[in-house]
């Protein structure tokens, strides 16, 4: 017997196979996938191994991050309770906060397929003013013109009292509609529920092409019905459980593995915090939304900051994270030096990334690095480059010392090896990875 | 990013606080808050605390008067000491409640040698559990201060360091402002006249406060002023709004004794709700006449603050900001998390907590068209009182007022509306007014300033 454990994040996807009892996985890649598609990739990955035969995919997935920094909901019409139609819109979080230039962040909806639904329910759930099912008619002709698929149903107090919501979602289902309704979580406040159920619908498009992705991909290997993803519940088919709940899958699987204890995930792709307390709101890019998971806390240095000088004599990362697209020098790709360029080839990762760093793409790297250099107090490359190491250590222990207290901390994550200069003394670390987690969660499911 | 992690660490630290200062050694490192009077004021509670009592770690002080450094109005400061001796370090935060608007207390100390005072407890009556949650919340932040390494950030060399790191900074930063002198008069709605000179030569700017009326309906103390101010003109240059030891070096302030924004007696309360936004506005005015390098929109830092007070102590507070001002092509935004303060609005959840039905929440159709490039909207909030209750709400400068450049438009001011049956009622903001159960009230928040 054997499993495939996957993760799949917004960049990068691993993978590895493991058999119950062992103590080594039998297998374990990485891919960067803005090179590899998942669907060639994986395939010609299982290909190589001596037993093709698998009794099971177990995947989490951040996949649906990379969604973070685009526009929304261009095919997600909203029924909202009339005279709160713009609401979702005006209590969105600030990109920046400030009375000078304050900047919104990209809208999760778009105005012109929001639609006021004539009905009120109080906040005892009395009805004030009961839903005409007549006015639907129209509003699903346009939608229809328009080519819109799928409908949210965003109803004021509907947590109170869901008759008028079951009613619209039900109508609109039987119309041949995919329906959101917002999630029934008591903690969390009626917008962060409407910003669930609009990310549920506008997450679909690009879940459904990794779930046609992972699943042509392991199509000569595992059976649809046992590619089960973990929806931050459980692991659940593919479209069963909820896309924004994936995003947190791995957290859950971790806190279980370790608990009690807060995570300092230093992944290729992200460095975050993860606590064990369980919260019901998760602070979202667009504002709160109401998701049950670990509470996740990202670090202010991220692999993908840039670095550049910020005074005469001083390079510092830059604040904001600039992703994997379209990639670190290291890998051949961009004009700007990042924090993960730092420890790209560094002995404790270099095996992990050494496929996709050419050797021009070295001399450019450290080109660039040579530049940056002459504008600091550092004339030789090696000296700078462990300067800005020691540094960006520097950050990420300050920043770990005051959301926890060190003792209660564990460190996992490619870079965790090499981050040894952490001067967290007491943290302890866990050399695992999110596909290794995902694999020993099915094999425990499968017993 | 700075290099030093220090602000950034302080930066982290105050999100725990609506509002916070911290000093070391007796300068102030940091000092933020939604509300930029008590930026000023909080530095001032924790000097006065350490003048009058000898802290030892652990050691809390309460400060109410707004003269010697307190919030005062409905809220209170918690002062507490995270280290004694060389290399003290002092941080202080505000408790708002309703209840605390009736209390008068001297500074006091709260906990000495890791007691409790009883007697200043039960003084406290309803409020202190808002109070000894503020003080669980700084002794978590105390013990953050000792977990490694942070407490290398606070030495005397990491602190040495990051003072001659952030002198440079601002140094470069204000050697590369246009040089000039210009001056403002501006008229307040309460009667005020508030006159400010600037003069920007070399790496600093001074403000000149001279010919600034006494007060009328207006007055707060010198530190309230300072910190409106400075928080005003960081943010309006593009630093980060707060106070510290950098800003009384770099942006010196004079204000004259006896001007209302020099007070040294009486009830500020009224200054205090009310000046930030007039302060605020004058920076605006000031700055936009010495340095119009970029075309941009007006400011407008009039928000709309509506109490409706239910009796017994039931006051709801309706806080809608105006929205932002258009940035050469960037329109101006419009939305209610611009401002940290009110993050966490729920509209069921004031109805639950409220006798008030929302009848209608969107966006303010200006009244000043387009434009080029249009200012953002204000917000339009309607409710229905479900029971009789009091209404008063901040005056807002007629509309129109100010200077405007030709390719400015002006903005929309905040306005409320109430409607019993089929009549308007005209109401002004100077008094709290008397509401029956269904009565509609229509608050509409101001817009940004557009460019035409």
């Amino acid at each position: 017997m054997q499993v495939i454990g996957l993760h799949i994040g917004g960049s990068f996807a691993e993978a590895s196979v493991w058999a119950p009892q062992e103590k080594r996985a039998r297998a374990r890649t990485l891919f960067y996938l803005p090179r590899h598609s998942l669907k060639s990739a994986l395939p010609k990955f299982l290909k190589t191994l001596p037993d093709q035969k698998f009794d099971g995919a177990f995947v989490t997935a951040r996949h649906l991050e990379r969604l973070f920094d685009f526009r929304l909901g261009g095919s997600t019409a909203q029924l909202v309770t009339a005279g709160f139609e713009r609401w979702p819109f005006l209590n969105a979080a600030a990109a920046k906060s400030g009375w000078v230039g304050p900047v919104r962040s990209h809208p999760i909806s778009s105005a012109d397929l929001t639609f006021a639904i004539d009905e009120r329910v109080d906040a005892d759930g009395n009805v004030l003013k009961p839903l005409d099912v007549a006015s639907f008619t129209a509003i699903a002709e346009k939608l229809k013109m328009m080519q819109v698929k799928r409908v949210c149903v965003h109803f004021l107090h509907a947590n109170a009292n869901p008759a008028h919501e079951e009613l619209a979602a039900n109508w609109f289902r039987e119309a041949g509609y995919d329906v959101s309704v917002p999630p029934r979580l008591k903690g969390a406040t009626e917008e962060a529920r409407w910003r669930a159920s609009t990310l549920e619908a506008s997450f679909s498009g690009t879940f459904e092409e990794m779930r046609s992705d992972v699943t042509q991909a392991l199509t000569e290997f595992v059976p649809e019905d046992q590619i089960l993803l973990h929806d931050g519940e459980g692991f659940k088919k593919f479209g069963a459980g909820s896309k924004v709940g994936t995003l947190f899958g791995d957290d859950v699987l971790l806190t279980k593995r370790h608990p009690g204890k807060r995570v300092l995930r230093l992944d290729a792709e992200s460095w975050t915090l993860v606590d064990p307390e369980v919260s019901e709101t998760w602070c979202s890019p667009w504002g709160p939304v109401a998701v049950r998971g670990p509470r996740r806390r990202a670090l202010s240095v991220q692999p993908t900051c840039g670095l550049e000088s910020c005074a005469p004599g001083v390079i510092a990362p830059n604040e904001k994270s600039e992703g994997f697209e379209p990639g670190p020098l290291s890998f051949g790709r961009g004009q700007k030096l990042m924090v993960f360029d730092l420890w790209a080839d560094h002995p404790g990762v270099a095996a992990t990334f050494a496929e996709q760093m050419p050797e021009a793409a070295r001399a450019r790297r450290d080109s660039a690095l040579l530049a940056l250099s002459r504008d600091s107090k550092h004339r030789a490359i090696d000296g700078f480059a462990k300067q800005l190491q020691k540094d960006v250590e520097r950050w990420i222990a300050v920043d770990a010392a005051e959301m926890a207290d060190p003792a209660t901390i564990l460190k996992t994550g490619v870079f965790a090896p090499v981050l040894a200069g952490l001067s967290l003394p007491e943290l302890s670390s866990a050399q695992e990875s999110a596909s290794d987690r995902a694999a020993w969660a099915g094999l425990e499911t499968m017993k | 990013m700075s290099r030093h992690p220090l602000p950034h660490f302080l930066a982290r630290l105050s999100r725990r606080f609506s509002a916070f200062a911290i000093s070391a050694d007796d300068k102030v490192l940091w000092s933020s808050s939604n509300d930029a009077a008590e930026a000023g004021l909080l530095p001032i509670a924790i000097e006065n605390a350490t003048k009058y009592f000898p802290l030892s770690e652990g050691d809390l002080v309460l400060i109410k008067d707004p003269f010697a450094g307190g919030p005062g109005r409905d809220g209170i400061a918690v002062v507490s000491c995270w280290r004694a001796g060389e290399g003290r370090i002092i941080a202080a935060t505000t408790v708002r409640e309703p209840a605390l608007r009736a209390l008068k207390l001297p500074p006091a100390p709260l906990r000495l040698g890791g007691e409790m005072i009883p007697g200043v407890l039960e003084a406290l009556g309803p409020v202190r559990e808002s109070i000894l949650k503020a003080a669980a919340t700084l002794d978590d932040a105390r013990a953050t201060l000792k977990r490694a390494p942070i407490p290398e950030l606070f030495s005397s060399k990491s602190l040495k360091d990051f003072a001659v790191a952030e002198q440079q900074r601002l140094k470069t930063f204000f050697g590369e402002l246009p040089e000039g002198e210009t001056d403002i008069e501006t008229k307040l709605a309460t009667g005020e006249t508030l006159k400010v000179r600037l003069h920007c030569e070399g790496k600093h700017i001074e403000f000149d406060f001279s010919g600034t009326s006494p007060g009328r309906a207006l007055q707060m103390p010198l530190a309230a002023a300072t910190g409106i101010w400075w928080t005003a003109v960081r943010e309006r240059l593009g630093l980060e709004p707060i106070v510290d030891a950098a800003s009384a070096m770099f942006l010196p302030v004079a204000v004259p004794n006896g001007c209302f924004l020099n007070a040294r007696s009486g009830d500020c309360d009224r200054g205090l709700e009310e000046g930030t936004a007039w302060l605020q506005w004058a920076a605006e005015q000031l700055l936009h006449k010495w340095d119009r390098r970029k075309p941009r929109g007006l400011v407008n830092p009039f928000d709309l603050k509506a109490q409706v007070d239910f009796g017994g102590g039931r006051v709801l507070t309706l806080d809608l900001p105006s929205g932002g001002a258009a940035r050469e092509d960037v329109e101006g935004a419009c939305f209610l998390q611009q401002r940290t303060s009110r993050a966490a609005m729920s509209l069921e959840t004031l109805e639950r907590t409220w006798p008030i039905r929302f009848l209608r929440v969107d966006e303010r159709v200006s009244l000043h068209g387009k434009g080029k490039v249009s200012g953002g909207r204000g917000l339009h909030f309607q409710f229905e009182l479900l029971a009789p209750a009091k209404l008063s709400w901040s005056p807002a400068p007629p509309a129109g007022r100010g200077r405007h450049e030709k390719h400015q438009s002006h903005f929309d001011v905040p306005t409320v509306h109430v409607r019993r049956g089929e009549e308007d009622l005209e109401r002004a903001a100077s008094e709290p007014h008397a509401l029956e159960k269904g009565d509609v009230v229509t608050l509409l928040s101001g817009s940004g300033g557009g460019i035409v």
